[in-house]
């Protein structure tokens, strides 16, 4: 999971299939798909570009067990 | 025009939340702590989770004509929208927990050179398909996915008779304390149910209604573990990463078919499928209430596609998402205890007016 | 007047009847088939009968129309209305009615009526003598059974309609008309039993059948797409069967029947999923054989959808699922195929469907040699060649035999092309490749509509009293109800009672 391709595949999929809908929708949907797709982007660039990566997983582990 | 979900697919999406990954991690855990009697485990956590639903049922009852999600928006909006939030917050986590585990098992059973990222895409975009199809859809399909596994899972003991070895599930009773807390590890998974009160937004929630379904789910929970027990021992299945892969991988009808472990196994995929898709509908929803203007439909693929990163970042490894088991009830057992008791103590019907919002 | 003024008459006769017989031959200008019959009458009037040769029963013409008229002229001489007391009192076939506008007597014309005009007289005579030959009631070719009537529908839609009236001797049974088709003008009816059909899939059927603008309908096919529900939907919403008694039984359970001129095949709706799945030899044989077949028929349902995709998934990717020696066996006899799993399997598959469309054209002497055994003597031949190999080519011959246990050939084309996506999916991710094209399936199919009633009604929404019905066949003392989407009379019978056996209960009486 080197780069960042996936990802934006994946958007790019999902906006191609869904633009009709974003166009003709209220404009709160495309924001809101826009942060989400922002966040999910880097996320994703972070994830791949650090390899000792804070996991909320380990976070919960730590605490708790 | 929304069609009504009947009783029989509540039912059905009761078992599914209970079953589909319920079955998976707690074992091991519920064993290490009760040992033979980890099989009561799970009763006893179904029926400790039916507080948390008879108070939110009482809730219900004090709006008899609207949902609760209604109720929550209207009569509290700050208290409704929060409770929400921490809804949607808690079953993030759950969707991005079984979108890894879902796909971390199929990578390590079935496709190993096949990378993550694309089978999680696949799940996802199944999940998407769910949401954009609706509730109705949806709940219709578990009704004809669902039952091929649970009738299943319910013909196991007879085709594992020759295996078992009773000898493993004596002295019984011996821990009793271990059994307390291997139902704690069940009522982690068994939690989830909560989403089931609010999920249909026009439909009241009465808990008579699912009490079958949850019944259906205590069962097939129980074959499987006891399975494990019977078959395996405890020593031996605290060793497994997933116990019930491990189980139906015994079954052998003749020199033939010995190998029904790959039917059950795609019998049981559609369950995982259908609760990912079950709590992304959800969680789209507590996104049309929470941000005003907002379509369902449209925000499924964001949702989903957040949830597919976020189930790659969450997560150290696949046995972490066994190792969270432990955790869960911490985590979900407050949960579920904290909002029907905030909701109980909180959310009553205006006194000075007679009538209560309608809105049918 | 140019031609299309021709083509469409507005106005109505005149008094000369050489005016009137002139605008109508202009009308049909290069029709050699319209006759235009002279005729003068004892008293002196003119007259002129019109048909056109073909579509009429000349023999009743001449019967029934042309001699009382030429025997009845010295009675019309003072009449005000000869047109009308021609028609209701001197002419003796079973339909007849007087016209005045030109646009009217053309279409009668077209229809097979003959038309009487008369000089000074601004009123035509229509003679309903409808005849001509058309191919009379036979067996049916597409939908045979060892047990049941052997009559099928015909193209003429009056004899449709009188077979199913042999079937139903009842009022209640309705049959609307409509008419569709500028060119065409095919008469379609809407059949139905009222009482016990919804009347609001009734009016739903009628609205979208009087609201297709076409040139013109030469098939049930075309009414078909214009009023279903989901057009890009893959699974056929409304059932078409050639059988009057199918169509009676569709009557009986409450949906709607659309009869349609030209074509012995009539639509019905609303359909679930499952009655795709049954013969009508399901419910004349007793319910033991019944249930038998029915699920024979479902298990080779799956076969026909999943065993290619299976094969491959297994060969592929979970080859331990296979007993030691099977495995050993596909391997030695894949080891020289140049080609993966599933391009083996496109190749015989596609090399199927070839030949099955391919035996539906080929004379009946070797059409049935050619299908069958042409698959395997090809697929021998290609295994022998080294492109394919021995375990594909029986697994795509029992996926074929498998799909032609299909009793619907609507519900047989569609499996059949599902089985390509299944194998595409099966080809890049093993068993969940085919378990979310499982999934993809019934999410497509649980979201269908059949005009309003859900596909998969029966299991989901679960109705209990239809269960009766679905994946078995309850005996027929026990089917007390009809299926849950007709309207509101859902009893069939006063109370399902097990016949008795009377005597014959111990062994009978006999020594």
């Amino acid at each position: 999971m080197k780069d960042f391709a996936p990802v934006v595949v994946l958007i790019v999929l999902a906006l191609v299939s869904e633009w009709k809908g974003y166009k003709s929708a209220v404009a709160a949907n495309r924001w809101f798909a826009a942060a989400l797709y922002t966040a999910s982007i880097l996320i994703w660039v972070w994830m791949t570009s650090r390899p000792d990566l804070p996991r909320p997983g380990n976070w919960i582990d730590g605490i708790f067990r | 025009m929304q069609q009504n979900v009947s009783k029989l697919q509540t039912n059905m999406i009761a078992v599914l939340f209970m079953v589909s990954i319920g079955i998976k991690h707690p074992p091991v855990p519920m064993i290490l702590a009760a040992r033979q009697d980890a099989w009561m485990g799970y009763i006893v956590a179904g029926i400790a989770v039916l507080l948390p639903l008879w108070l939110m049922d009482a809730v219900q009852r004090r709006f008899p004509d609207v949902s609760l999600v209604e109720a929550m928006i209207s009569r509290r909006p700050w208290v409704g929208k929060g409770v929400l939030l921490l809804y949607g917050f808690v079953f993030f986590f759950t969707i991005s927990h079984d979108i890894r585990f879902l796909v971390s098992l199929l990578s390590v059973y079935l496709l190993p050179m096949t990378p993550l990222f694309v089978l999680a895409g696949t799940a996802v975009f199944t999940a998407v398909l769910f949401v954009k199809s609706g509730i109705v859809v949806t709940a219709r399909a578990s009704v004809i996915l669902g039952p091929p596994f649970v009738v299943m899972v319910f013909f196991l003991p007879a085709l594992l008779t020759g295996q078992a070895r009773l000898a493993f599930l004596s002295p019984v009773l011996e821990r009793p304390l271990g059994v307390a807390e291997a139902s704690l590890y069940a009522f982690g998974h068994f939690a989830e149910l909560m989403l089931i009160p609010l999920l249909f937004g026009q439909r009241t929630f009465r808990l008579a209604e699912i009490l079958p379904g949850i019944a259906v789910g205590i069962a097939v929970t129980t074959i499987m573990i006891l399975g494990e027990l019977v078959l395996f021992g405890p020593d031996l299945t605290t060793m497994f990463w997933d116990p019930p892969y491990e189980l139906i991988r015994q079954l052998r009808v003749t020199d033939f078919l010995d190998r029904l472990d790959m039917v059950i196994a795609a019998a049981w995929m559609p369950t995982a499928l259908l609760k990912i898709g079950i709590t992304l509908y959800f969680l789209c929803q507590v996104a049309c209430l929470i941000v005003p203007n907002l379509n369902a439909k449209l925000a499924a693929a964001p949702v989903g596609i957040l949830a597919l990163v976020c189930s790659m970042w969450f997560f150290d490894s696949a046995v972490q998402l066994g190792e969270l088991t432990e955790s869960r009830p911490i985590l979900f057992g407050v949960f579920a205890l904290f909002v029907p008791l905030l909701l109980f103590v909180v959310l009553r019907p205006k006194k000075t007016k007679n009538k209560v919002l309608h809105r049918k | 007047m140019s031609n299309k003024e021709a083509a469409i008459p507005t106005g109505k006769l005149v008094l000369e009847l050489d005016r009137n017989v002139q605008t109508l031959q202009d009308v049909f200008t290069d029709c050699a088939d319209v006759i235009f019959r002279q005729l003068t009458l004892v008293n002196g009037t003119k007259a002129c009968l019109i048909y056109i040769g073909g579509l009429v029963e000349t023999k009743e013409l001449s019967d029934n129309a042309l001699r009382p008229f030429i025997e009845a002229s010295t009675a019309l001489g003072d009449e005000s209305s000869p047109a009308k007391l021609l028609s209701e009192s001197l002419l003796s076939v079973p339909s007849s009615t007087t016209f005045t506008r030109l646009a009217d007597i053309v279409s009668e014309l077209t229809e097979g009526s003959a038309v009487l005009l008369m000089d000074q007289c601004a009123e035509a005579v229509i003679v309903r003598v409808k005849g001509g030959s058309r191919r009379s009631v036979e067996q049916s070719t597409t939908e045979v059974s060892i047990r049941g009537p052997k009559e099928a529908f015909t193209e003429d839609i009056q004899k449709n309609t009188a077979l199913l009236r042999f079937k139903m001797k009842t009022p209640q049974l309705k049959m609307v008309s409509a008419l569709v088709g500028e060119q065409t003008k095919t008469t379609v009816y809407v059949a139905y039993l009222k009482d016990v059909a919804d009347e609001q899939i009734v009016q739903k059927v009628l609205e979208r059948i009087r609201a297709i603008q076409i040139d013109g309908v030469l098939e049930s096919g075309y009414i078909e797409e214009f009023i279903e529900d989901h057009p890009f939907s893959p699974f056929p919403q409304l059932q078409y069967t050639e059988r009057p008694d199918t169509a009676a039984a569709m009557l009986l359970e409450g949906r709607v029947i659309v009869l349609v001129d030209g074509t012995p095949f009539v639509l019905s709706g609303p359909i679930t999923f499952w009655q795709l799945m049954h013969s009508s030899e399901d419910y004349y044989e007793r319910y033991f054989i019944g249930n038998l077949l029915r699920w024979l028929r479902y298990s080779f349902l799956f076969v026909a959808l999943y065993l290619p995709a299976l094969y491959i998934a297994v060969t592929t990717f979970h080859q331990d699922m296979l007993p030691t020696s099977l495995v050993f066996s596909i391997a030695a006899a894949r080891e020289a195929i140049p080609f993966p799993a599933l391009i083996e399997a496109l190749i015989m598959e596609i090399s199927f469907e070839a030949l099955r469309e391919a035996g539906i054209r080929l004379p009946k002497v070797i059409g049935q040699a050619v299908s069958i055994l042409g698959a395997l003597v090809i697929g021998q031949s290609a295994v022998e060649a080294g492109i394919v190999s021995a375990p594909v080519v029986i697994v795509v011959s029992l996926t074929g035999i498998a799909s032609f246990t299909i009793p619907r050939f609507n519900l047989a084309i569609t499996v059949r092309m599902l089985r390509f996506p299944l194998m595409l999916l099966a080809s890049m991710f093993g068993v969940y490749g085919v378990v979310m094209g499982t999934v993809w399936t019934v999410i497509h199919l649980c979201g269908l509509t059949s005009l309003g009633v859900p596909y998969l009604t029966g299991v989901a929404p679960f109705r209990k009293g239809d269960q009766k019905d679905i994946l078995i066949r309850a005996p027929w003392w026990a089917m007390s109800r009809r299926p849950s989407f007709s309207s509101r009379n859902r009893n069939r019978m006063k109370n399902g009672r097990l016949s008795q056996g009377g005597d014959s209960k111990d062994g009978g009486k006999s020594p």
